[in-house]
């Protein structure tokens, strides 16, 4: 009996030693390469005197026990000279890309526009208000309103859309966001005074993800129908637009009387948020060649990446 | 009696399991110290970038600013692939002093369009959350990594995915960016297409008229 349990932790101190070297050689590797691959490729363009400052660097790193971790790091070097004799073509390196990169762009080429001309007039139309009305009274708003505040609005109306955050991770079987939202909206609603302040996020370290109808209907495999460019709201697709007319249902802020004091709750709100992104739609058109086409591609990417989440 | 033949042979298959386990995950991840390495390359490089648009030095003469700047884009970026990503198959169109023409104009838009951004912008506030560091699968001469990264400023956050790649010898280089999902080459790419009867000649001009303007 003492002579097996004597086997047994030997065994077990074997196994966990050699574990702990893995480990150790993977973490050694990691601190090695990079400065190996860091270093400067003309005065030292030779392997031997590379070879002896990645020697030099890794035994400063390292004390001597493991020496044998800097011959594992001597891999890397001798393969990387090989591939300097063996240039590829050029042709096969695009290639590969070209045909990595088809396969993403025919997915989102797919969502098609058949009201072109009804939603480029739309986004001329967007385009001409968010330059003459919506950008320089949202100026003016941020130049009167302190920050702070500004951003408490921002997370009162953040916190006023819980119900659409709530109902839709709920339908996309996401139980634990689903808690999470709740545990939030409360905490927010109460210890954070109303929503204005974002308690859990900041000191629960507690997290939200935005969740629409839109983005529900998509998880259901629903495609996009259409690209649709609405007035005021901007780009939007058939099913998100759906989507949209579903939330408005369950949005607090639409149930506000009369429906005056819905709507300047709404412009409120609208105002507040540009006030936060001045400078980015300027930026997205500026560096695009067809500003129409950029919004759509960046809209439908973008939406994509949201309901993979 | 059987219990005992069996204990020793327990204890080694349990002892040996995190090895298994440990050789496991290195398979999954081939080059995984390679991507490591990206990441670490991404966070100077970004730094530099950053102290460069705060230097009190550069701030008075925003030209020299701008042309640091590029020069640090230069390093970072591999303007090549991303030029060919953003321009599709046309590219393969051009001529190799049209690729250089092209590569060229691209390179000053990207570096303008983030140059404008960031100038004039209250830079300490910036806190970037590096995340996750996913490699792609690897091909022959090039490794792939997909650093996934949160920009916040202020109550503003934002997600930026920095694709990364290393051919042969060189360093890594950043060959495409996601903001919020939306990969800047794709988005190219799309604008491009829909040109279809634009030459190579008229994309440049387009090109270098937008840089100029």
């Amino acid at each position: 009996m003492k002579k097996s349990v004597f086997v047994l932790v030997c065994l077990f101190i074997i196994g966990f030693s050699l574990k702990g070297s893995t480990g150790l050689a993977k973490e050694s590797l990691s601190k090695i390469t990079p400065i190996f691959n860091n270093m400067p490729n003309e005065g030292c363009g030779d392997s031997v005197s590379r070879h002896s400052i990645l020697l030099a660097r890794a035994a400063s790193q390292m004390d001597t026990g493991k020496i044998v971790l800097v011959i594992a790091a001597d891999k890397p070097l001798e393969t990387d000279m090989d591939q300097d004799h063996k240039v590829a073509g050029e042709d096969e390196f695009e290639e590969d890309l070209f045909d990595e990169y088809d396969d993403e762009a025919q997915a989102v080429q797919m969502v098609a526009d058949p009201l072109y001309y009804f939603n480029h007039a739309m986004y001329s139309f967007n385009d001409f208000l968010y330059f003459y009305a919506l950008k320089p009274v949202a100026q003016g708003y941020k130049f009167i309103v302190p920050s702070p505040v500004r951003s408490g609005v921002n997370n009162f109306f953040f916190n006023l859309l819980f119900p659409v955050r709530f109902i839709n991770t709920i339908f996309q079987g996401k139980l634990v966001a689903a808690s999470d939202e709740m545990g939030i909206f409360l905490t927010n609603s109460t210890v954070g005074i109303l929503g204005f302040n974002q308690f859990a996020q900041k000191h629960l370290n507690m997290k939200t993800t935005n969740e629409d109808l839109g983005q529900t209907l998509g998880s259901y495999a629903i495609g996009d129908g259409f690209y649709l460019v609405l007035p005021i709201l901007g780009p939007s697709t058939l099913r998100d637009a759906i989507g949209r007319a579903g939330d408005y249902f369950i949005t607090p802020v639409n149930y506000v009387e009369p429906w005056e004091l819905a709507l300047g709750v709404n412009i409120t709100d609208k105002i507040n948020r540009t006030s936060f992104r001045l400078g980015d739609y300027e930026a997205l058109k500026d560096a695009s060649l067809d500003p129409y086409v950029a919004i759509k591609n960046a809209y439908i990417q973008n939406r994509r990446s949201e309901i993979e989440k | 009696m059987v219990l005992k033949i069996f204990v020793p042979f327990l204890c080694l298959v349990l002892g040996f399991l995190p090895v298994s386990v440990g050789l496991a995950n290195d398979a999954d991840q081939p080059g995984i110290s390679f991507e490591i390495q990206a990441l670490d390359q991404l966070r100077l490089s970004v730094d530099e970038v950053l102290a460069t648009i705060q230097d009190p030095k550069f701030t008075q003469n925003p030209k020299e600013q701008e042309q640091i700047f590029y020069a640090r884009a230069m390093e970072l970026f591999d303007f090549k692939t991303f030029s060919m990503l953003s321009l599709g198959r046309k590219f393969r169109s051009f001529t190799n002093e049209q690729k250089e023409s092209f590569v060229y104009y691209f390179s000053k838009l990207i570096s303008q369009t983030y140059f404008t951004q960031l100038a004039g912008k209250d830079v300490q506030n910036i806190v970037i959350k590096y995340m996750e560091n996913t490699p792609l699968k690897p091909k022959k001469n090039m490794f792939r990594t997909d650093i996934s990264t949160q920009i916040a400023q202020g109550e503003k956050q934002i997600q930026v995915t920095y694709r990364m790649i290393k051919k042969k010898t060189q360093a890594w280089k950043i060959y495409d960016i996601k903001v919020a999902g939306v990969s800047m080459a794709a988005n190219y790419r799309e604008q491009y297409r829909q040109q279809i009867s634009q030459t190579p000649e008229a994309i440049i001009t387009e090109l270098r008229e937008k840089v100029e303007k």
